[in-house]
């Protein structure tokens, strides 16, 4: 169990991680879910140990990260987002190092590093020196790396940035046996539906805050069963507002300016018609129009005002 | 207890990536027997031969020409060549007209060419009526630029990171004062080579009737057996311990860049842990290296040192030292570029006032002074006393505890460092 309490995190005048708290259960996947610096690095670490919190609390297990740092620190397999590995060694004397830097020793070091291979699909390439590697191969290992010592609680910050899709199911379905062997998961992401395939419960990050949080039933009862509209062309943004209150106060805008207009309404394939043609009542050219769903993306760009992508 | 298997892993960790990446090795082994080659060759010549005249006309008037033409103007080899200065025509004309053995040309860009890695020529016009002396002169040359040639391809990567131009953007200092510290720290050379550089060293207490009166004591050396190399041999072994300390410390900039500390730091071990295993393993390539050569200098050349092996175990612990002080300077700076020039100009006073590139012999007397306060001079002193059999391995005791006291404090300190600091994203 990792538990969360009031974390925050500022370096100098940054401040990186702005008082969140969460807890993530065992047997669970609890997905932290944000745009580039929302400050997922940032938590996961300070919940490793690697950087000491400014305030707050963070318990893995019943241990106080700060005060219980080594016990604490040997309950968690930790996955970096960038890639650390010896380069010049091969895969095998890597997990050797870091299983050993987790307390494995002998025979039961060596055969977890088989394990660990087969598991990784990287069996066959074990002993080739890391930099003869795919990036793909060097992420697996990366993630083989982190759960040597069959860590009860697993911290991975995007580790399925920049592999194929084959290696991504595999990597997403070694992190789902992870949790159905009761490890606890925390798994940052900023793909969408990454977050929505495997995590059990989810926080919606953003500038240090978590925005929206639960299990993905509830987030998506926040959703609501409105769609959203996007228009891109020429607005002026007074006007659309004057035009769309008179004539169709049931939608409510999200977004607005010069260039493009966002809004969430009801049954938008029925009533799009409608939208369009008060806009272009009101003198505006239009560019492109694109209808989404409720999602959990919807429930984002309703939070955030802006989209998780870069 | 379980920090001390944790050190061990990291030992053999260091270790076997020093194996798999053997080139830095090599060359820290070739190094010293280069120089050593070098100015064996240079200065082991016999006292009745023919007198050469070198015309030397330097176009480039730079720090490294400067370096390359005063080895002709050194001791023994200064009985063997005069040198003359002149310009290029003066020179062609001595030459043809048969009275000047050799004309060296240093062309101008020399300097900057060679620490660019580019190739350039070196002239060299000789008399066609003279075939031995100029054979000499040619001889020295090409040891002289193939011992600079290794020396460029191990500071390499410095000096590269010193010429680049493409600073990171989180650099701790501005480009402009990356580049004015280079200006200041090639300044500071300029002036130092008047006196660091020949006339003002010659190898002139090397004869027989120099005996120092500790020398005379009941030594088994004889003064006949002081050979050149005798004198120069332990300058050598302390000149691998700074090439030793620049490389492997230089190694943590490698972590730190693959991740590998800041993982490091998320595990259960404190991270000092991990440097000691870096700091250690270190060590044993230092102590390994340095047997191999005592053991050279002992066996091979004959060198008639005592206490050879307490020695060489002395200078171990000095280049441990080094390693440990030399990565604590290191993890000071934010980048990598910063930290090298400040440790390569450590580097660059170490081996010319510290008596490892020419021996304390061979050094003015206030120079020696100021020897004794660089780590190297100060532990060739002690070595010195050693091998030479005027002081006892014993002896070494007090400065044993220092080493050791100043390797454990610059332990301490960069592990302090590191995990204060380092653990953010890579540089
Ligand atoms: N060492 C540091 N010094 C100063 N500011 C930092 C440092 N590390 C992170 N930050 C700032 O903290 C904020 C959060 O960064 P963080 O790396 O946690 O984001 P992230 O959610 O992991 O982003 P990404 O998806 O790009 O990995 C950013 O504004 C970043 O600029
Ligand atoms: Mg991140």
């Amino acid at each position: 169990m990792i538990k969360v309490e009031d974390l925050y995190k500022s370096y100098g005048e940054t401040v990186a991680v702005d008082g969140i708290s969460f807890t993530a259960e065992p047997g669970r996947i609890f997905g932290l879910l944000g745009p580039n610096g929302a400050g997922k690095t940032t938590s996961i670490d300070c919940i490793s140990g690697v950087h000491k919190p400014t305030s707050g609390r963070i318990l893995v297990g019943d241990l106080d990260i700060v005060r219980n740092a080594r016990q604490a620190k040997a309950q968690m397999g930790v996955v970096p987002q960038e890639v650390a590995l010896y380069e010049e060694v091969s895969a095998r004397e890597n997990l050797h190092f870091w299983g050993g830097a987790c307390g494995l020793r002998g025979a039961d070091l060596k055969s977890r590093a088989g394990e660990v291979l087969e598991l990784t699909g990287l069996i066959d390439r074990a002993d080739d020196a890391v930099k003869k590697f795919s990036g793909g191969m060097k992420r697996r290992l990366n993630f083989g790396c982190g759960i040597m010592h069959r860590p009860p609680v697993l911290l991975l910050d995007e580790p399925s940035v920049g592999i194929d899709p084959q290696s991504r199911v595999r990597l997403l379905d070694l992190v789902r046996e992870q949790a159905s062997a009761g490890v606890t998961v925390l798994y940052t992401t900023h793909y969408m539906e990454e977050a929505e395939s495997l995590c059990d419960e989810l926080a919606i990050i953003d500038h240090g805050t978590i925005l929206a949080d639960g299990s993905l039933d509830e987030l998506r009862s926040l959703v609501g069963e409105k769609d959203m509209v996007k228009l891109t062309g020429t607005f002026d943004p007074a006007e659309v507002s004057r035009a769309l209150g008179d004539n169709l106060p049931e939608i409510e805008i999200m977004e607005s300016d010069e260039a493009a207009l966002l809004v969430s309404m009801s049954d938008a394939a029925g009533n799009l018609a409608a939208l369009l043609g008060v806009l272009q009542e009101n003198g505006v050219v239009l560019r492109e129009t694109s209808v989404r769903r409720p999602s959990l993306e919807t429930l984002f760009i309703k939070m955030t005002g802006k989209e998780l992508r870069e | 207890m379980s920090n001390l298997r944790y050190t061990l892993v990291a030992i053999r960790k260091d270790i076997g990536r020093f194996l798999k990446d053997p080139v830095g090795l090599l060359l820290l082994i070739c190094m010293p027997a280069m120089v050593g080659t070098l100015v064996n060759l240079a200065f082991g010549g016999s006292d009745d031969t023919p007198t050469a005249r070198l015309m030397i006309a330097d176009e480039d008037d730079s720090l490294l020409s400067g370096l390359l033409i005063g080895a002709f103007g050194q001791g023994e080899m200064a009985e063997l060549i005069n040198t003359e200065s002149v310009t290029r025509a003066e020179g062609e004309r001595e030459v043809y007209k048969g009275r000047a053995t050799a004309l060296l040309v240093v062309p101008e860009g020399f300097g900057d060419s060679f620490l660019n890695g580019e190739p350039d020529t070196l002239s060299l016009l000789t008399n066609p009526a003279q075939t031995i002396l100029p054979g000499i002169i040619k001889e020295t040359l090409e040891i002289m630029t193939t011992g600079g040639g290794l020396l460029r391809e191990f500071l390499g990567p410095q000096i590269d990171l010193i010429n680049s131009e493409s600073g990171s953007v989180s650099d701790s200092f501005s480009d402009q004062t990356i580049s004015s510290m280079a200006v200041d720290i090639n300044n500071l050379m300029e002036g130092a080579s008047t006196w660091l550089f020949p006339p003002a060293i010659k190898f002139e207490n090397i004869s027989a009737d120099t005996t120092s009166a500790t020398d005379a004591e009941a030594s088994m050396v004889t003064d006949e057996e002081k050979t050149l190399l005798w004198y120069f041999f332990p300058s050598l072994l302390t000149l691998l311990l700074i090439f030793a300390g620049m490389m492997l410390s230089s190694d943590i900039w490698k972590e730190r860049q693959a991740g590998t500390i800041r993982r490091g730091l998320s595990v259960p071990f404190p991270v000092r842990w991990m440097i000691l295993g870096k700091l250690l393993a270190g060590t044993l390539v230092v102590l390994t290296v340095l047997l191999l050569a005592a053991a050279f200098g002992r066996f091979v050349l004959r060198l008639p040192h005592q206490s050879w092996l307490a020695g060489a175990l002395f200078l171990s612990l000095t280049g441990a030292t080094l390693i440990s002080g030399m990565t604590a300077l290191q993890v000071l700076f934010k980048t990598e570029r910063g930290a090298s020039i400040v440790v390569m100009f450590f580097v660059m006073v170490m081996m010319f006032g510290g008596g490892s590139f020419f021996p304390l012999e061979a050094m003015p007397d206030f120079m020696q002074k100021v020897a004794m306060y660089l780590p190297n001079g100060w532990a060739l002193i002690h070595y010195k006393a050693v091998i030479e059999g005027n002081s006892a391995p014993g002896d070494l005791l007090v400065p044993v505890i220092i080493l050791i006291s100043i390797f454990i404090l610059s332990w301490t300190f960069c592990s302090w460092q590191i995990a204060r600091r380092w653990g953010s994203g890579s540089a």
